[in-house]
């Protein structure tokens, strides 16, 4: 449909339309610099400040250029500004580049945006995530506590969580794979105008680390509305938060090992198929629960070195936890014969990456170069 | 009166105790805040952070080392004295005046002191406040732990032999008083912390004791974690697994073309 229309026609709404926020979108998802974009389209970077921020307009030859730049279509940039949302939880933000900062919260905002569009089409659950904010001296209340009120909320029966992704997928929280580009960040997650968001990492290709994330990004949703990202004390938390909702203290700390010993390594592997958790996860707990001491977790971390464990643990379950909400959104919209092209057509927004979201499997990379 | 309670009384009574007990937790969280495993950081790490927050709050509240307030002044700015601590931490700091507590340094370790004591500090690994071998800390703190204790239960008491007895580290004439040591410990993976005041005590012989005395000040953070059962755990069906249902997801009845995005013009 979108190739029927005459091209100029859309050009010039596009231009006129033009909104310096969804350049800035569409830059950031490229995961380019100013001065890159700049480059690109031989102008000068102070020209592409000054349409992002909305003190000048491009004219439509500069808006043809820059849409082929950043590979979207013109009408992306007349799509009204961006969905709001706030600044994601990034597992390491010292170590994260501010453009792949930018890049992953740009995608954030795109998949706000391609849900907000499913919504009006597809019916989701409802969006409920209890509040229960933990502050960083925890005076209001521990990210264990938090947990713990977070199984009950969810009414998780006492035993391991089955499947997390879909646990939260039913309280309306939208899961999705990241693109394979920005690998170099770990899972996130953000609030959006609408729902909360989770983005997996799709190169960590381990079901019980996939687990872990995913409750980590659940704990930062729940108690960290308010909390400044990135900070050592909220990742932490959330790691607490992921260790007492997959493994609850009072449940699982019979059944740990208090060395490697013995059979200790056969029972281990048993407890991680049955909650679904790493060893690493396992042995973690067993010190911070004061069960392992200090000297057996050190040695059990370098047997795990030495088995080759740190990188990939043996275990029974290959396949990830899959998302199925915007996956099965776009299946029913197909079924109903609306298929890709022409759910996007209007928004200008990039197919590739709405098939990316939309995906159940991580999706690979095709040796992309940029 | 023994010898921990007259130590105890005056340590009170200057406000240094207060400082201590106030600092420790700071100290702990400021370290913790730092720690990070993935790093390689390790007890050495903790220790060391530890020390140094440590001393620098309690320079902070004695007026002392880079917070000692210039002849004439009534105290260091505000702005200067907030700087590094978190507000709620600098709202509980204990006021003293600044010529309370002075520093004595001994070999380099640094020390508080008030009238008749000093106070030095000593980081170890939790838990294992009863295994300090001071010998392999410092020469320092080997010879601190040489002290004479007076309170110790000789065969002859000096006096009788017509010798006065100072108490102090042999051969140290900067300072005339009692040396004790702050030992301070934190577990940032378990979050336990612990604080204590003694005198220290190379052991004569092996089990012996290396306190002649000591007082836990603080102590806290202890793990959840129950008792180790090292027994199969009864584990009833329904674990982990990948085999779920979708969320349902319907097409909306009314205006189901609207988000299809078609409706453009």
């Amino acid at each position: 449909m979108a190739e029927m229309r005459r091209p100029s026609q859309t050009l010039a709404a596009a231009a006129s339309f033009f909104n310096g926020e969804r350049l800035t979108m569409a830059r950031q998802l490229k995961g380019l610099k100013k001065s890159h974009l700049a480059a690109r389209i031989e102008m000068s970077p102070a020209s592409v400040t000054a349409w992002e921020s909305g003190a000048k307009q491009p004219n439509r030859a500069t808006v043809a250029k820059l849409a082929l730049a950043l590979q979207v279509e013109p009408q992306f940039f007349g799509g009204g500004a961006p969905p709001k949302t706030n600044k994601p939880h990034f597992r390491s933000l010292r170590s994260t580049p501010q453009i792949a900062q930018d890049e992953a919260e740009a995608y954030g905002r795109f998949v706000a945006e391609i849900a907000g569009m499913l919504e009006n089409a597809v019916e989701f659950p409802e969006a409920l995530l209890p509040d229960l904010p933990v502050d960083p001296d925890e005076r209001s209340m521990t990210p264990e506590e938090a947990a713990q009120e977070a199984r009950e909320y969810f009414g998780v029966a006492p035993g391991p969580v089955q499947h997390v992704v879909r646990l939260v997928e039913r309280h309306g929280v939208v899961v999705v794979f990241s693109e394979p580009g920005v690998a170099a960040i770990d899972a996130y997650s953000l609030h959006s105008a609408t729902r909360p968001i989770i983005v997996l990492n799709p190169v960590k290709d381990d079901y019980y680390r996939q687990r872990f994330d995913a409750a980590h990004e659940l704990g930062h949703l729940i108690m960290h509305h308010d909390a400044e990202p990135g900070g050592k004390v909220a990742e932490e938390q959330a790691n607490r938060f992921a260790s007492e909702f997959l493994m609850p203290a009072e449940e699982i700390a019979p059944s740990l090992p208090a060395s490697t010993a013995g059979k200790a390594w056969a029972q281990l592997a048993e407890l991680k198929e049955y909650w679904g958790v790493s060893l690493a996860a396992l042995l973690y707990r067993s010190r911070a629960l004061g069960v392992m001491g200090d000297v057996s977790y050190r040695n059990a971390m370098i047997r795990m070195s030495q088995n080759g464990w740190r990188r990939a643990e043996p275990g029974r379950i290959s396949s990830l936890e899959m998302p199925s909400m915007l996956p099965r959104a776009r299946e029913v919209l197909n079924d109903a014969g609306v298929d890709e092209e022409s759910f996007l057509a209007g928004s200008g927004l990039p197919i590739g990456l709405y098939e990316i979201a939309a995906s159940r499997v991580p999706v690979a990379v095709h040796g992309e170069a940029s | 009166m023994t010898a921990e309670d007259d130590a105890l009384s005056a340590l009170q009574a200057s406000g240094l105790l207060d400082v201590l007990k106030w600092g420790a937790p700071v100290a702990f969280a400021a370290t913790d805040q730092l720690y990070d495993e993935d790093q390689g950081h390790d007890q050495g790490v903790v220790g060391y952070l530890n020390f140094k927050h440590f001393r620098d709050l309690i320079d902070r509240a004695t007026s002392n080392g880079r917070f000692k307030v210039a002849e004439g002044l009534a105290s260091l700015g505000e702005d200067m004295l907030k700087r590094g601590v978190t507000p709620e931490a600098f709202d509980s700091m204990p006021t003293l005046s600044a010529d309370a507590v002075s520093r004595r340094d001994y070999k380099q370790s640094p020390g508080w002191a008030i009238e008749g004591y000093r106070v030095l500090l000593q980081s170890y690994p939790f838990g294992k406040i009863d295994e300090i071998k001071w010998v392999q800390r410092s020469d320092a703190k080997r010879r601190v732990a040489d002290q004479l204790f007076v309170g110790k239960n000789t065969l002859f008491d000096d006096e009788e032999f017509g010798l006065e007895s100072i108490p102090g580290i042999p051969d140290d004439d900067d300072f005339a008083g009692v040396t004790l040591i702050a030992a301070h410990a934190f577990n940032p993976t378990t979050k336990q912390f612990e604080l204590y005041i003694g005198q220290s005590e190379n052991p004569e012989y092996p089990g012996d004791s290396c306190w002649h005395w000591k007082k836990l000040l603080l102590s806290g953070g202890a793990p959840t974690g129950g008792s180790s059962l090292t027994v199969t755990p009864q584990m009833p069906s329904g674990g982990a697994s990948t085999d779920v249902e979708d969320v349902p997801v319907r097409i909306k009845r009314t205006g189901a073309g609207e988000g299809s995005g078609a409706a453009n013009g």
